[in-house]
């Protein structure tokens, strides 16, 4: 299985020996291959591919396009291995030395205690030859700053256990939360279990998310589904339930139909969702490590991923009504970067405990304040605007039906209305919050001190009427709150310049 | 860390008084430093340019297809150019920017006004863009980078925009070595 930090095996190797395996330039494994072309493939745009793929079946194979697509293979095959022999890394002294490019050759040079943090994954194809992927982080990018498709176990913990000796060991003078990136070599007893999800909670978690994943599956195939033969018993199926229910396809029964199809996509949905969830968050566990917070979850791809407790700048919690009434949300520690730890399933004393470890404060920041109802009439406004310019295009083809459209706007008034009813924002000395959501509903919460940009920004509707949006954005996320009194937004954005012109703490 | 112990109040003493909301030192309260006027000709320039690239292939496309399609087409754009360029002139009577003590913001916008504030202490790094049209009106804009979003201040004369770049800089590296974890405030 995947590497668990065990004290043993940790406490056995010395840096020396570390400093040794990754001396020479290291190459990946030649199993990289296959994710160096998977990543390639990837980026030309697997849509693009697909509807390539469905115009040519539905065209028919001819000599050029086999032509094309073997050259195709060809220069994908190239590129990938080319790519795979160029890439090399190494430690020198105290820095990571990453030589790379397909064509030019790049050298990137990172001083080893620049490194955030290593986190490591291991993938299905991984798992027999005993590989894991590795992604070196560094603070100073919003992506991983270099990836590693395919390397050996122990050469990836070498890289990780490096890089944190060397934050420990440059931030050594700080007190209180060390510095070091990613998981540092665990003394014995150093990392502790502070959470676990069972596959219940999992399965719970996948079962009450909106099933959109479904819908979004399953509505291309219904669309294009005459031209896929193995769907022949589906469509089949639902022309026949077509005919039972209508006769002479009544605008009733199609309305039947249409709902019929629409609970089959979402029940669809939810089993997607909650094998999913299972598969990818299995045996989901969260870490204290000396220097942070580490998750690692997977059945079939292992997936490790760290952050110091101080490049966690804001959490979020995200829920839907079944979600909330089982008593349950999913939690995101939003951290610098591509780094955010995902907890679903999460109890509201995993909330509360998360939340004293990482802001120092238990209490849930307060959430008693409104925007102001201009809010409603905007959304209305919006969607008369569209309503009226849609009808105005539709009226061409179906006459004054069209002016059916406009029932929407009174039933977005509707949804405005109970929208504005829940959206709340809150202001204390030391944090921001905000929640909104009518079916999904998301509360963001931020230490003020940690804000990187705060704006104050006036639309020509909020100016003529005293409102203004003030948005606090932090290295992981923003807080945005719109139409609110033109001097509540000023106070925010001077109380947030306050708070982060005082506290004297590093926040990256 | 040279200095262990160090609090932000040894290197930047901090001159308001705290804390009930009405006695913090307040943005909008101070003045605002408008952008030097040539940068008003650098938008115009920019602006004529697009307006004459976009007239210039309109013309082209019209003479080689023999069709008036191109030509409303390009008429539609160049008014949008028109349209833009105007609007950004505007703009630039409204652009302006404030240094205080510990940070710097920037105003802007035309119908919608914004105005963006970045602390010195969270300035990942500072650079200096001079355009072509920018260099010949001896002007360049200062980019303040942070680790969530960044401002860009235009239209500054070289050599202010050369001292803030210095003074920003300057004052995000004392802040960085100045920053410990202890978790008390300053005292005040």
């Amino acid at each position: 299985m995947f590497p668990e930090p065990t004290p043993g095996s940790a406490a056995g190797v010395s840096t020396a020996a570390d400093r040794e395996l990754l001396a020479a330039p290291v190459r990946q494994s030649p199993i990289a291959l296959v994710f160096i072309a998977w990543r390639f493939i990837r980026r030309l745009g697997i849509v693009n591919i697909g509807a390539a793929l469905l115009f040519t079946l539905a065209r028919g194979f001819s000599i050029g396009l086999w032509i094309a697509a073997t050259l195709a293979a060809i220069a994908v095959l190239v590129h990938s291995l080319l790519s795979w022999w160029r890439s090399t890394f190494l430690v020198s002294r105290d820095e990571l030395v990453i030589t790379s490019g397909v064509l030019s050759v790049e050298r990137l040079v990172i001083p080893l205690d620049r490194v955030q943090s290593v986190s490591i994954d291991q993938r299905l194809l991984h798992r027999p030859f005993g590989l894991v992927g590795a992604a070196v982080d560094t603070a100073g990018s919003q992506d991983a700053e270099f990836e590693i498709a395919a390397i050996g176990v122990g050469t990836a913990e070498a890289l990780r256990r490096l890089a944190s000796d060397a934050r420990v060991a440059s931030g050594a003078t700080s007190s209180g939360q060390a510095t070091a990136g990613s998981s540092p070599p665990a003394p014995p007893g150093g990392d502790r279990v502070l959470l676990r999800r069972s596959p219940r909670q999992l399965a719970l978690a996948g079962a009450t998310r909106l099933p959109w994943a479904g819908l979004a599956v399953l509505a291309p195939l219904l669309a294009f589904g005459d031209d896929v033969d193995v769907l022949d018993g589906f469509t089949g199926w639902v022309e026949d339930l077509v005919e039972r229910w209508t006769g002479d396809s009544s605008a009733g029964g199609v309305l039947v139909i249409v709902a019929l199809l629409i609970a089959v996509a979402a029940l669809f949905g939810t089993a997607l969702q909650t094998v999913r969830e299972i598969v990818t968050n299995w045996n989901l566990t969260v870490y204290r490590t000396p220097t942070g917070l580490r998750r690692t979850a997977g059945l079939l791809s292992t997936t490790s991923r760290s952050a110091t407790l101080r490049r966690v700048h804001a959490i979020v919690t995200d829920d839907t009504p079944p979600q909330r009434w089982l008593g349950f949300t999913t939690l995101t520690l939003k951290a610098v970067g591509s780094n955010d730890i995902v907890l679903p399933g999460s109890p509201p004393d995993d909330v509360t405990r998360l939340r004293a470890l990482l802001f120092g404060v238990a209490a849930p920041p307060p959430l008693d304040r409104r925007i102001s109802g201009w809010f409603v009439f905007v959304a209305v406004r919006n969607a008369a605007l569209v309503a009226a310019l849609v009808a105005v295009v539709v009226w061409f083809r179906v006459g004054w039906w069209s002016a059916s459209v406009l029932v929407v706007v009174p039933l977005r008034g509707l949804a405005a209305g109970y929208q504005w009813q829940r959206r709340r924002w809150g202001l204390d000395e030391d944090r921001i919050a905000e929640s909104y959501g009518l079916i999904r509903r998301r509360t963001t919460e931020a230490p003020l001190r940690k804000t990187q940009v705060v704006k104050v920004t006036q639309s020509f509707f909020e100016r003529r009427r005293g409102l203004a949006t003030v948005r606090v954005q932090t290295a992981g996320g923003f807080i945005a709150v719109p139409f609110i009194d033109r001097h509540d937004a000023l106070a925010v954005r001077d109380r947030v310049l306050y708070a982060v012109e005082t506290d004297g703490r590093p926040v990256l | 860390m040279e200095t262990p112990g160090t609090t932000t109040g040894e290197t930047a003493p901090f001159s308001n008084e705290p804390i009930h909301a009405d006695g913090l030192p307040r943005v909008h309260e101070q003045r605002f430093e408008l952008l030097d006027p040539a940068y008003a000709r650098v938008r115009l320039v920019a602006a004529v340019g697009a307006a004459a690239a976009v007239t210039a292939t309109m013309a082209v496309t019209s003479i080689m297809w023999s069709s008036p399609v191109p030509l409303v087409i390009g008429s539609i754009v160049l008014l949008l150019v028109l349209a833009i360029g105007t609007a950004q002139r505007i703009e630039t009577n409204h652009m302006a920017y404030l240094v205080r003590e510990h940070d710097v913001s920037f105003r802007s916008g035309v119908i919608g006004r914004t105005v963006a504030t970045v602390p010195f202490a969270r300035v990942q790094h500072v650079s200096i863009d001079r355009g072509p049209i920018d260099r010949r009106f001896g002007l360049a804009a200062l980019q303040l980078s942070t680790a969530g979003g960044r401002i860009a201040v235009p239209g500054l004369r070289t050599e202010v925009a050369d001292q803030l770049k210095e003074l920003v800089a300057g004052r995000a590296a004392e802040l960085a070595d100045a920053e410990t974890d202890d978790v008390e405030p300053p005292p005040t």
